[in-house]
């Protein structure tokens, strides 16, 4: 028997899974609802690619986590309530390659609900940006359906770094109870905590100013945020950067490998 | 790893079959995410038409001039990063000026283009008032790889480094590169630290003619008409040069040309008539002045041949400097109107080429309607000052073309189509004016001149209050009341602030498309729409702690979006304020005003004042 | 069965289990073999479960060993937890063909067919599995743990919950896979179907096998009328064993 074998039936059952679910469904559609209402509403898709993006960031950055966890709390906290983690010993999958599959497949899933509806946007801008007054030459300033495709590249690698925070969370937790509680605990933390802590930090001056470029890799929100003001934001304007483009790259990778590896630890001995 | 090979990850070998379809699908998304990152999302975009940019620099006199002589203009094109319209400047100095200028980069982002007309070729001559002589039109040349000379004239571009270095030595200058040229100081102080020198400097000039003037009335009388000479015109004839001519009071029916340096005075109810067509008072000579009389009798002509032909302006001229007045000065100097009241269907007074000329406590009655009437003071290329006077009805209180210099202060202007109308007119003084009931607008100014300070004047109950265009021009403490339109900003790099903008159907309406305006501690009050905005990017207004009061911005709202729906009617509608507080809104609007350049219309004022700047309930009230 | 094959396909030597301050097993030792059904009975809390898991290998010893002779079998071991449930939104026939292509992705549904119907749901095959009743599920889990073919099964409390019936037909099933030459393992309280169906019963009490071998063996052993009361006088009687 090959590890990827039983690696692709667990992904391609994860999958299924996603589909088949209907509250998954509501939550890409409401998810999309919102991505796309925000770019209306903003003012952002008449704009241009570039702020849509910026008006995006927020709201992606609350409600990412939120999808992310949603789809992520509760899949090895499942399968180990029902006793399907041992009948899936007996089969011979290895800890890491079940870990690993159902991550795959849960972010397949979550990278189609992100994508999706920046698609839908990209589409929007496409049609309602451009000149409004036609006899002034109209050239765009600094924007390109590639600052979208950025922004998306993203907001996928923030969604896979959370989703990976999710998967551990369920592999720590012993009931449903914990995993929620473990869950909104680790979202306010990423949402408001490390951003509060970095700002209580600067304004007691514990911090000094030489350390803020490097805090904006501590959390997946602020690696992402710093990204997107950085790669996206930025490329039409000059001046002090918002982020470490490498270190807030690296804390993405360990953001999406360092759960895992704890999740494959903890999802049985 | 080899066909039946493994990798290691997370501690175990995984034998893994390479699987062509998802070996090509990983390989895919690499290049994509990979991709995204690594091509630049900027191009390179080509030079447009420079008529097609949104211009700024030169006034449209200078650019119509240029165009009229066939001289050049040296000018760039600028694509901003985050600004969607090219902007184009008229005149390098304007352009080196502006690049890197922070308060621009805030809005427009950074200049990804640039491109500069390009002298090389063409035998280029400075000719003055920032002209070139060539003797053919440049094309555009890359600013960032030209050549630049300054000090010959105005700053000249050149692509090739030998043409700039011969127009240089030819014509005294310095050859300077991309980021030299950007370098240089050319002077220009910041319009709000200096306005209260510029307003200073201006009313000195001002207050100089009206002495010069003046010094008029105190001359000998000579000839009294009545008592040797029955006629107005026979009394002139008859009086020597430098004295007075009293006119005592009754009806002189008659036209009068003074062809010497003399000045009528009138003595009671003394009338000049005329026969109803042509001019009632003809001036030929300098250092004439009329006072204390009334005219009337003025023809009904409003154009003629012009006085002096050739000029860009010519068909202007033709237009409006011919008409019929009570009062005429051509190409006089020391010309004064005191104190004189003139009824009239066309012009009160007209000045043609006069340098100090005055208008002072005087009154002109127009036409009950304004389309058959004219202006009351009409000054073609004449900077004059019109002072305490009082215009009712007619057209214009005071129309002005090309008359840079021009100082409007103190009058009252009623019931007319515009107040004061500016046109091809820079570094004007319109101070105190007061004017209510204009059936078009109570200041105006068209063809965006340049350095006008429009101070402390008062605007009610006309259609437009203040109207402008133009650039680097000042609006302050002006009072705008129960108009339709109370503000029109369609100046660009012009500063205004303080003005109070009060119970008007719109307060103001940020009009040009290119936001390059200070907008700070000007008060909104309780118009029934507070700002409209064109389209083009988004207006930010403070971000200095300097930002305007909104009567309708909730208290102690830190940043306040005047043509947001859900902000502007918070104080207004029950419940508003909920949703404005909401974790959606907060959403919607975090990251908004990043990009303005890129945004489309709106204002947000980024410092709302928690209170007035200047407006006091006590000593400005609605009309109503 | 060949003779070959009748040697011990399990064996378990000195195996102790602590948890935390409990001990739970001290020094137990058994051997099977394959055709035979064992039954694993004791008192709640006896360590039955953590018996079963140990031999099913989902649980490491603390001291002992557990040997598997299994051979070149494509699974070692099937198992059937206590109150198995199955993913939610897929047919009985999806369920397991997720099951076989863990083992081999390749296995056609031919097998998927076979396999239900040897438990006896072939008409539920395209049934959702929230759908079924606890019975059926059972069965499901059944079928489950013997995809495969494994030559060791470890089936947990397969028939608590379940009617007199359909516990017939879990018994009956499982007798079944253990005659195609599986050694079969289940707790149970049911007493009755032990004396019926197990080839041998091994009584655990008080962290040890208490008694073993065949249900009459024990009960004769113990001079008692039944399991039951073997049951009865080992738990009941404490220190008289």
């Amino acid at each position: 028997m090959s590890g990827a074998q039983g690696g692709r039936t667990v992904l391609r059952r994860e999958l299924l899974t996603v589909l088949r679910t209907r509250a998954y469904l509501a939550l890409g559609v409401g998810y999309a609802a919102v991505v796309v209402g925000a770019a209306w509403f903003s003012g952002g898709a008449k704009g241009g690619y570039l702020p849509t993006a910026s008006s995006l960031t927020t709201p992606t950055e609350i409600l990412v986590p939120v999808v992310a966890f949603a789809l992520g709390y509760r899949v090895v906290l499942t399968d180990r309530s029902t006793g399907e983690l041992d009948v899936l010993r007996t089969y011979g999958l290895g800890r890491a390659e079940y870990v690993l599959s159902l991550y795959a497949g849960r972010l397949v899933a979550l990278s189609v609900v992100l994508v999706a509806p920046l698609l839908v946007v990209g589409g929007l801008v496409w049609t309602q940006s451009g000149p409004t007054i036609t006899v002034i030459a109209w050239h765009g300033g600094v924007d390109s359906p590639l600052l979208l495709a950025r922004f998306a590249v993203l907001t996928v690698a923030f969604g896979a770094a959370v989703l990976s925070v999710a998967v551990a969370v369920s592999a720590v937790s012993g009931t449903v109870r914990t995993a929620l509680a473990l869950a909104v605990l680790v979202w306010v933390a990423l949402a408001l905590g490390a951003d509060l802590g970095v700002i209580a930090g600067v304004v007691t001056e514990s911090l000094g100013d030489e350390a803020v470029v490097w805090l904006t890799s501590l959390s997946p929100n602020t690696a992402f945020r710093g990204l997107v003001l950085e790669t996206v934001v930025g490329v039409a304007s000059g001046g002090v950067r918002a982020t470490s483009v490498p270190a807030s790259v690296l804390s993405l990778v360990l953001w999406t490998v360092a759960p895992l590896v704890v999740a494959v630890r903890k999802v049985w001995k | 790893m080899n066909q039946y090979g493994y990798v290691r990850v997370g501690g175990i070998r995984w034998q893994v079959k390479p699987n062509r379809r998802v070996t090509v699908a990983v390989a895919v998304c690499l290049v994509f995410v990979v991709g995204v990152f690594v091509v630049d999302p900027g191009t390179t975009p080509e030079p447009v038409s420079f008529e097609d940019t949104v211009q700024i620099g030169m006034s449209d006199a200078g650019m119509r001039e240029a165009e009229f002589e066939g001289y050049e203009v040296p000018s760039a094109q600028v694509f901003y990063s985050q600004y969607s319209f090219v902007v184009g400047y008229t005149g390098l100095e304007s352009f080196a000026r502006n690049v890197g200028e922070r308060r621009y980069e805030r809005v427009w982002g950074v200049p990804t283009k640039a491109y500069v007309t390009d002298f090389s070729g063409t035998q280029p001559s400075p000719v003055g008032a920032g002209f070139v002589e060539t003797s053919t039109d440049p094309e555009w040349t890359d600013a960032s790889d030209a050549r630049y000379v300054v000090g010959a004239g105005p700053v000249v571009a050149f692509s090739s480094e030998e043409d700039a270095r011969l127009y240089a030595d030819e014509y005294g200058g310095k050859v300077r590169g991309y980021t030299g040229v950007l370098e240089t100081e050319f002077e220009e102080p910041d319009i709000e630290k200096a306005a209260d020198e510029v307003i200073a400097g201006r009313s000195r000039t001002a207050d100089e003619k009206v002495r010069k003037t003046h010094r008029l009335l105190s001359r000998n009388v000579s000839v009294v008409v009545g008592e040797e000479h029955e006629t107005v015109q026979s009394a002139v004839d008859a009086a020597p040069p430098n004295s007075s001519v009293r006119v005592p009071e009754g009806v002189y029916r008659e036209h009068v040309v003074v062809d010497k340096p003399v000045t009528l005075v009138g003595e009671g109810d003394a009338r000049i008539v005329g026969y109803g067509n042509g001019t009632v008072v003809t001036v030929e000579s300098d250092g004439v002045a009329v006072s204390s009389v009334s005219i009337s009798g003025v023809g009904n002509a409003t154009r003629g041949e012009p006085m002096r032909g050739g000029g860009w302006d010519e068909t202007i001229q033709e237009a409006y400097g011919r008409s019929d007045a009570a009062v005429l000065f051509n190409e006089t100097e020391r010309a004064l109107v005191h104190e004189v009241t003139v009824d009239t269907s066309t012009t009160g007074v007209l000045f043609s080429e006069v340098d100090d000329g005055v208008v002072a406590g005087t009154t002109v009655n127009g036409t009950e309607e304004w389309v058959n009437g004219f202006m009351g003071v009409l000054a073609i290329r004449s900077p004059v000052v019109v002072q305490n006077s009082t215009f009712n009805e007619g057209r214009d209180g005071v129309y002005s073309h090309a008359s840079d210099g021009l100082v409007v202060r103190r009058n009252v202007m009623r019931d007319g189509r515009f107040g004061v109308h500016l046109m091809y007119t820079s570094e004007t003084l319109i101070r105190r004016n007061e004017a209510s009931g204009g059936a078009i607008a109570g200041i105006v100014i068209m063809t965006r001149p340049t350095s006008n300070y429009i101070v402390g004047n008062e605007v009610r109950d006309s259609r437009n209050g203040l109207s402008t265009v133009g650039s680097r021009s000042y609006f302050a403490d002006n009072v705008l009341v129960n108009n339709t339109n109370g503000l029109r900003m369609g100046a660009r790099a012009s500063v205004f602030t303080r003005n109070v903008m009060l119970g008007n159907r719109y307060g103001a309406s940020a009009s040009t498309v290119l936001p390059s305006n200070e907008v700070t501690r000007n008060d909104f009050v309780r118009n029934e729409v507070q700002v409209t905005s064109a389209e083009g990017a988004m207006r930010v207004w403070g971000g200095n702690d300097d930002g305007n009061y909104w009567s309708n911005a909730p208290p102690g709202a830190n940043v306040f979006r005047p043509t947001d729906r859900v902000d502007s009617s918070v104080t207004s509608t029950d419940g508003m304020v909920t949703f404005r507080r909401s974790t959606a809104y907060s959403l919607l609007h975090g990251l908004d005003t990043v990009v303005p350049g890129m945004r489309s219309g709106g204002v947000v004022d980024e410092d709302p004042l928690g209170k007035p700047a200047v407006y006091d309930r006590n000593t400005t009230e609605d009309t109503e | 069965m060949n003779k070959t094959e009748s040697a011990a396909v399990l064996e378990a030597n000195d195996v102790s289990k602590t948890y935390g301050e409990l001990e739970v097993l001290k020094d137990v030792s058994m051997e099977a073999e394959r055709g035979r059904v064992y039954a694993l009975i004791g008192p709640n809390g006896s360590g039955k479960t953590t018996f079963l898991k140990i031999l099913a290998g989902l649980l490491p010893p603390d001291s002992g060993e557990v040997l598997r002779r299994t051979g070149g079998a494509e699974r070692a071991v099937g198992y059937l937890p206590q109150q198995p449930s199955f993913r939610d939104g897929f047919t009985v026939a999806e369920t397991l063909r997720f099951y076989t292509r863990l083992l081999d992705e390749k296995m056609g549904d031919g097998y998927v067919s076979e396999a239900l119907g040897d438990v006896g749901l072939s008409d539920a095959s395209d049934r959702h599995v929230s759908g079924l009743s606890g019975g059926m599920t059972r069965l499901l889990g059944v079928a489950q743990s013997r995809v495969g073919n494994p030559p060791i099964m470890v089936v947990d409390e397969p028939t608590s919950g379940l009617d007199p019936e359909m516990t017939g037909r879990i018994f009956e099933t499982l007798g079944g896979i253990a005659d195609d030459g599986t050694a079969v393992f289940l707790t149970t309280h049911d007493l009755d179907r032990v004396a019926r169906h197990a080839d041998e019963v091994v009584l655990i009490h008080d962290r040890r096998i208490a008694g073993s071998g065949s249900p009459d063996e024990v009960v004769n052993e113990h001079e008692a009328e039944s399991l039951a009361s073997v049951f009865d006088s080992v738990v009941r009687g404490g220190g008289r064993g």
